[in-house]
Formats: C-alpha cells, sequence, structure tokens
C-alpha cells in the first residue's frame, strides 16, 4: 500500500515539476512558435506536418529537451488544427488527416455556414487533442510497473517489432518496405563499429567516420521530396479567395461541439486507440472516425456528405486525439505510432535521451511535459485559429512560387547545423533524390528513416544480449511472444495475398513472362546498391559484419521478391463494363482504409505526363545544385537573395513590386532568426576567404 | 471581427520594440544594426534583381520565362 501511495506521488511529483518547467515564458513562447508554424503548414497543402517537424529538429540541437519536446509537438499537435481551413473553405484538405472533414465542411461552406463548420473543426480539435494527451496521460501509470521489468532482450525484441511492423505495414509494398527498412539499418551503420572498430562503408570520407547524421538525412528523404512535387505540381488553389463572414456562426459551432460530446468522445477514442497501434497512419484515422459517426449517428446515412457538422466533428476530433496516442508506444518502447513518430524518436537519440523504461521513470517528467505540450498546443492552437482564420485562410492560396524559396532556405540551414560540414549538404542533396525517387516509386519511407533509428539500438541491444544471455535471450518469454508477433506481422500481408489468389496454387499459376517497366529501375538500382554494401562488409571482422550480412540478406530477399513480382504478377483482370468499373472504384476506396494502408505522403503529381514530371524534378534538382555552387561562393544568405529572385521570376514571372519587398522581408528575418538570434554558424566561403573584410557580411 | 485581429497584430507589432526599449533590450545600437541589415539586404536584392532585368532584356529566351516545359504557371494563379 505504502509502495503504491509513492509511486503517486511520484508520479504527480514528476506531473508537477514537468507542468511548472513547461510554464517557463520561453518554453511558452517555443511552444507557441511550434504550434503556429504547425497551423501555417497544416493550412498550405503540399507541405506538412512531417516535412515541419523534419525541418525544426535541427534547431532544437542547442535547446533542452522540454524545450526542443514543446516546440516539435506544438508543431504536430497543430498540423490537423489547422488544415480544416482550405478544406472546409475551399474543398482542398491542407493535409491527409482532413481529407474527410471536406465531405460535410465544404457543403456547409457553400451554404453559407462556414465560419459554423470551421468553429466547430477547432473546437472537436481542441477536445480531441486534449482527450489524446489524456490518454497517454493515464496510461503512464498502466505501463510504468511493467516496464520496469525489461531488459536488452525485451528492448531488443520491441525495436525489431517496431520495424517489422511498419515496414509491413507499408501500403500495398509489404516487400518494397521491409526492403527499405533493412536499407534504413544499413545506412544506421554507417561509421565506426563501437565492437570491433572496424570502418563500415565510410567510402575513405572522415565525414562518414561518425556516421551518417541524421538532420540531412530526415531533410532529404521528408521535405524536399515535398517541395519538388510542389514545383512540378505548380501547387495552388484556384479557388474564390472570398473569406468574408468567417467569423458568423462560430458560436454556433462550439455549441454543436458541446450537444455532440458523446461522438466527441467515442471519436478521440478512435483517434487515440488507432493512433497508438504503430504503423497505421493518418490519412486512415479520419475516415475511420467518419466511417464510425455515420453508420451510430441518427439520421447520418441521409445528411452525411451535405453539410451536416456531424460529419466535420468526427473526423477532426480523431485526428488530433491520434497524436497523443502515437506518442504512447514511441516513448514507452520505442515503437514509433506515426511517420511524425518517427522522426521524433530521432529527436529523442540527437537529445541523449533513449525510448523504453527510462521514459517513464528516470525522464518522467519530460514525459510528462510532452503531455502537457500536446494538452496546451491543442489549446494555444484552436486559440490561434479562432482568432486569425481569415489570415490563415490566406496563407491556403499563396502560390508555390512564394513558398518554395523561403523553405529552401530554412533546410539548407537546418541541414548544415547537423555537423556544420560540406558533407551535410551532400547528404541532404542525395537523399532527398532517393526521398523523391522513392515517393514517385511508392516506396514507403518511413520504414528508411525508422531503420536508421532503430538500426543502432538494435545492434546494440543484440550485442548485450548474446554477451550476457547466449542465445537463450531468445527463449525469455516476452521476447518470444514478441518475435512471433513480429514474424506473425511479417507473414500476414504474404498470407492475404495468398488467400486474396484463391489459394497457394493459383498464386503460384498467376505468374507470366517478365515485363520490365521504367519504375522497376530503382528496385533494381536498390539491389544492385545492397549488394555492393553485402559484397564489401564479407572483408571485415566476424563482430563488425554480422547483423549487416543478416540485414543485407533480408533487404535482397524482399528488394528481389519485390522486382519478381512487379515483373512476372499476371496483372488483375479489369472489369468489364462501366458499372463493374464503377462498383469495383467504390469497393477499392472502402477497402482502403483498412486494408491498403500506405503509411507516407503519396505523390500527387501523378496526372502529369512522365516528360513534365522528370523535367521539372530535373529543374528542381539543378536548382538545388546551383544554390550550393553559389553558396560556395558568396555565402548562404545572400544566395537566398539570388535563388529567390531567379525563381520567382523564371518559375512563374512574378512581379518585380512583390519580388523585391519579399526578398527583403525573407533576407532580414533569416538574418535576425538564425545569425543573431541563434548565432547559427555558416558554411566557410570562397569569396570570404579572398576578401575576409567581407566576413562582416552575416553568412559570408 | 477580421479588422479587430488585423489591428491587434498591428498593434503587437508596433508595440513589441517599445516594449523591448523600455525594459532595455534595445537601444540605439540594436536599431543602428536593424536598420544598416534592412539597408544593406534591400541593396543586395536591387543589384541582384537589376542584374537579372539587365538578363532578361538581352537574353529573353534563355531567363525570361519558364517555357521549357509548355506550361506557365503565371496562368494558373488565381
Amino acid at each position: 500500500m505504502e509502495g503504491a501511495a509513492a509511486e503517486v506521488a511520484f508520479m504527480a511529483a514528476s506531473a508537477g515539476k514537468a507542468f511548472i518547467t513547461l510554464m517557463d515564458p520561453v518554453r511558452l513562447m517555443y511552444l507557441g512558435a511550434g504550434c503556429m508554424m504547425g497551423l501555417v503548414l497544416g493550412i498550405i497543402p503540399g507541405i506538412g506536418g512531417l516535412a515541419g517537424t523534419a525541418m525544426l529538429l535541427p534547431f532544437t540541437f542547442a535547446m533542452d529537451p522540454y524545450t526542443a519536446f514543446a516546440l516539435l509537438l506544438g508543431l504536430g499537435a497543430t498540423t490537423a488544427t489547422g488544415d480544416p481551413i482550405p478544406a472546409v473553405l475551399f474543398g482542398v484538405p491542407g493535409g491527409a488527416a482532413s481529407a474527410a472533414t471536406v465531405l460535410d465542411g465544404f457543403p456547409m461552406a457553400k451554404k453559407g455556414q462556414a465560419g459554423r463548420a470551421l468553429s466547430a473543426a477547432y473546437m472537436s480539435s481542441l477536445m480531441g487533442g486534449v482527450f489524446g494527451a489524456f490518454l497517454m496521460f493515464v496510461s503512464i501509470p498502466v505501463l510504468r510497473p511493467a516496464m520496469l521489468f525489461l531488459g536488452s532482450p525485451e528492448l531488443l525484441a520491441f525495436s525489431v517489432l517496431g520495424i517489422s511492423m511498419v515496414a509491413i505495414l507499408s501500403g500495398s509494398a509489404p516487400l518494397r518496405g521491409l526492403a527499405a527498412g533493412c536499407l534504413g539499418i544499413m545506412i544506421a551503420m554507417i561509421g565506426t563499429d563501437p565492437q570491433s572498430g572496424v570502418l563500415r562503408w565510410t567510402l575513405d570520407s572522415l565525414y562518414l567516420w561518425d556516421g551518417l547524421p541524421l538532420t540531412p538525412l530526415l531533410l532529404g528523404v521528408f521535405a524536399l521530396p515535398e517541395l519538388c512535387d510542389l514545383l512540378i505540381g505548380r501547387t495552388t488553389i484556384s479557388a474564390d479567395t472570398s473569406i468574408a463572414n468567417i467569423y458568423k456562426g462560430q458560436i454556433q459551432g462550439m455549441k454543436d461541439c458541446f450537444r455532440h460530446w458523446w461522438l466527441i468522445l467515442r471519436c478521440s477514442w478512435i483517434g487515440g486507440g488507432i493512433g497508438s497501434i504503430p504503423g497505421i497512419s493518418a490519412s486512415v484515422v479520419d475516415w475511420l472516425a467518419y466511417g464510425h459517426a455515420l453508420k451510430t449517428e441518427k439520421g447520418a446515412s441521409r445528411s452525411f456528405g451535405k453539410g451536416d457538422v456531424r460529419g466535420v466533428i468526427a473526423s477532426e476530433s480523431a485526428n488530433n486525439a491520434k497524436e497523443g496516442g502515437a506518442l504512447l508506444p514511441t516513448v514507452a518502447f520505442g515503437v514509433p505510432g506515426s511517420a511524425t513518430m518517427a522522426i521524433l524518436l530521432g529527436a529523442f537519440l540527437i537529445h541523449g535521451l533513449v525510448p523504453g523504461p527510462d521514459m517513464l521513470t528516470k525522464h518522467l517528467d519530460i514525459t510528462y511535459a510532452m503531455v502537457w505540450s500536446i494538452a496546451l498546443a491543442n489549446i494555444l492552437g484552436a486559440g490561434m485559429c479562432y482568432a486569425f482564420s481569415p489570415q490563415f485562410a490566406k496563407l491556403s492560396v499563396l502560390r508555390f512560387s512564394l513558398i518554395l524559396p523561403a523553405v529552401l532556405g530554412i533546410i539548407y540551414i537546418g541541414a548544415f547545423e547537423a555537423t556544420r560540414q560540406w558533407g551535410d549538404l551532400y547528404s541532404l542533396l542525395a537523399f532527398g533524390l532517393l526521398g523523391w525517387i522513392m515517393k514517385q516509386f511508392k516506396w514507403p519511407r518511413p520504414p528508411l528513416i525508422l531503420g536508421v533509428v532503430l538500426g543502432d539500438t538494435i545492434e546494440r541491444y543484440l550485442f548485450i544480449s548474446v554477451e550476457r544471455y547466449g542465445a537463450g535471450f531468445l527463449a525469455r518469454p516476452l521476447v518470444a511472444i514478441l518475435f512471433t508477433i513480429a514474424i506473425i506481422g511479417l507473414a500476414r500481408p504474404f498470407l492475404q495475398d495468398i488467400r486474396g489468389h484463391g489459394g497457394l496454387k493459383k498464386m503460384l499459376t498467376s505468374f507470366q513472362a517478365p515485363r520490365f517497366q521504367t519504375s522497376q529501375l530503382f528496385t533494381i538500382f536498390i539491389i544492385c546498391l545492397v549488394a555492393t554494401m553485402v559484397g564489401t562488409a564479407l572483408k571485415w571482422e566476424t563482430s563488425a559484419k554480422l547483423v549487416p550480412l543478416v540485414v543485407g540478406a533480408v533487404a535482397l530477399i524482399a528488394a528481389g521478391l519485390s522486382l519478381f513480382n512487379d515483373m512476372c504478377r499476371r496483372p488483375e483482370s479489369s472489369p468489364e463494363n462501366m458499372a463493374d468499373h464503377a462498383m469495383h472504384q467504390v469497393a477499392q476506396q472502402i477497402g482502403a482504409a483498412d486494408q491498403k494502408l500506405h503509411m507516407d505522403l503519396t505523390s500527387d503529381t501523378a496526372h502529369l505526363p512522365a516528360r513534365i514530371i522528370s523535367q521539372r524534378a530535373t529543374r528542381f534538382f539543378g536548382y538545388l545544385v546551383a544554390f550550393m555552387g553559389v553558396m560556395a561562393v558568396i555565402g548562404l544568405i545572400p544566395t537566398v537573395a539570388v535563388f529567390v529572385i531567379v525563381f520567382m521570376r523564371y518559375e512563374n514571372q512574378e512581379r518585380w513590386s512583390l519580388i523585391i519587398p519579399y526578398t527583403v522581408v525573407l533576407l532580414v528575418s533569416i538574418t535576425f532568426i538564425f545569425d543573431s538570434v541563434m548565432a547559427v554558424p555558416w558554411p566557410p566561403t570562397l569569396i570570404g576567404s579572398w576578401f575576409p573584410e567581407l566576413k562582416m557580411i552575416p553568412s559570408v | 471581427m477580421s479588422k479587430i485581429t488585423n489591428i491587434v497584430l498591428v498593434a503587437v507589432i508596433a508595440v513589441a520594440p517599445l516594449v523591448a526599449w523600455k525594459f532595455g533590450h534595445l537601444g540605439a545600437e540594436q536599431i543602428l544594426y536593424f536598420g544598416k541589415m534592412v539597408a544593406g539586404w534591400f541593396a543586395w536584392t536591387v543589384a541582384v534583381s537589376v542584374v537579372y532585368w539587365v538578363l532578361e532584356a538581352l537574353f529573353p529566351f534563355l531567363v525570361a520565362r519558364s517555357s521549357t516545359d509548355g506550361s506557365f504557371a503565371r496562368t494558373e494563379r488565381n
């Protein structure tokens, strides 16, 4: 009894300490800044919270963990609060999480109830978000005692489970997900092996001795592909920008939320619960909640889709609640509940924190600070939305030529923050290209990042487990259970595939002579890359090559099978007439929510011809190379000016009267934030070495 | 309401330096630094713009517009 009382007292003290720490004005300011950025990214279609979190990560290096997580979670938690604005006003979801909101929000706006729909969306987002945080808050006391019994073998098993689940829940491409996850683990092993001192895949480069830094990799894989697609798609919302009467009906929207509190509670529970299951993406949660409301609410089958506020409430409360749910497995087991959480895992490593038992014992106050951050971020985010709806609405119609140059400059600064070497920028470029190709060919990117983040952990825990217990660690009950779940997770999509083909025999006969497609070139490239890495690893000492060889072999098998499948699988028979075709489409849409989960953003440039896509992508990466070249000569900030002017004029013929003030404001903001406030060290420049007196200019 | 929030925004932006000055975080040195920064970057922006404008006039086929892929985004604007 005394033990339980002491436990409660400890948790209450940790929660209290976390709250007081978070109430520091500077931390609150960062939380507010994170919320503002989250809202802006949520509102502007095309960038999203995933890329935003990756972009912010490098700027948290110098912060303490409380502040860093306040900033990152502030952004992550509010992206879903802002994205109903374009969804309701223009019928274009700001992000995947608000796709279902369009169904009822947009018809409401057409009926002149935009204010009511937006208000209901904000209020239900707030309630859902706070519920998600509460869910995590009450889960900690339940998980804490269990976590104390976990040793290295169990943590290894959790890491393997995490990778296997995310790789397998990679939509319709489980083999690609597995191969990407394994490639990620191999990337994590680049550098000096801590056990044997062997240099693994360092290509004789001093930069790679300490391993590839996470930041340029994250920015490259997640942020650059979004910008590239922005240029390719030239995204802009062609809509009436009139946002009159946006405040009208706000009170009614709030009242709607309180009237339908039970629906909010149920949908928040769905959001939080589904969010805590690793691998299920945000794009599914809102549909599941919407579907639940459609099935259970009175008269919903007649009114949903025609402007029923309950449709908005259901999807918005669920997608904000999922953030708290997704944080739970991330903190407790190091198994990210979403793609954004995979990036957040990187933040843990950067700040010297290890997800798992430590986060619920030694660092419990940091964990509670995260819970408070999510709750406060949702309140702040909703408040900001209520106050600044018209201003935010204008953001969603910004042209790509205004967004892209500013964001690209910040990405370069962020990437260079990793180790402050030119290698960071080369990594950014290389992984940007890799990420974009992966996105184009529907190779899931989160497993790659997860492999990189968990690769080190897996090798470390494997080493400790084998040293301490020998092969006997596999017989520990929890380890055996977790490995079994991982194996089932791996086998499940294949079993489903067999079932879908009507049995193994039918499946094996559904192959045909190989057909070659351009997209298969990328799979061949991955196979060649992994084979070369495995070939190099063969020469290393046994302890240094064991894990790389095993992981490499799995990657080769997975990529090889994926290639075989692509080339030899007979295409499924297409529906014969239009009616069949329509039925097929509807069935696919319904099935997509629970069967074909794709834990990544999909490219929305598929409507363009391949020639246009490749031309614009080449131009985008050409800009990146040119940016780096000019930056090496004159410095980063002056290069931003050159880039903005060239980009805005060349790509969109913007007016000089817009370009010049826009560029000056951007340069002054970058200089003030990154040079004056954050004192970011800049890469050395040629002009600075030729004329040292010019070094007084920031970044030269 | 929209007007009110705009006024609040402008007021916050205007009042922030006054508050900073009141509490000693903003002095003549900082104002001079900020002024120099704005003037310097304005001069640099104008210089680059003039160069690009001249290039546009001299080599319109090369830098004047994005004609490489046949689509011109200006038409896609609001």
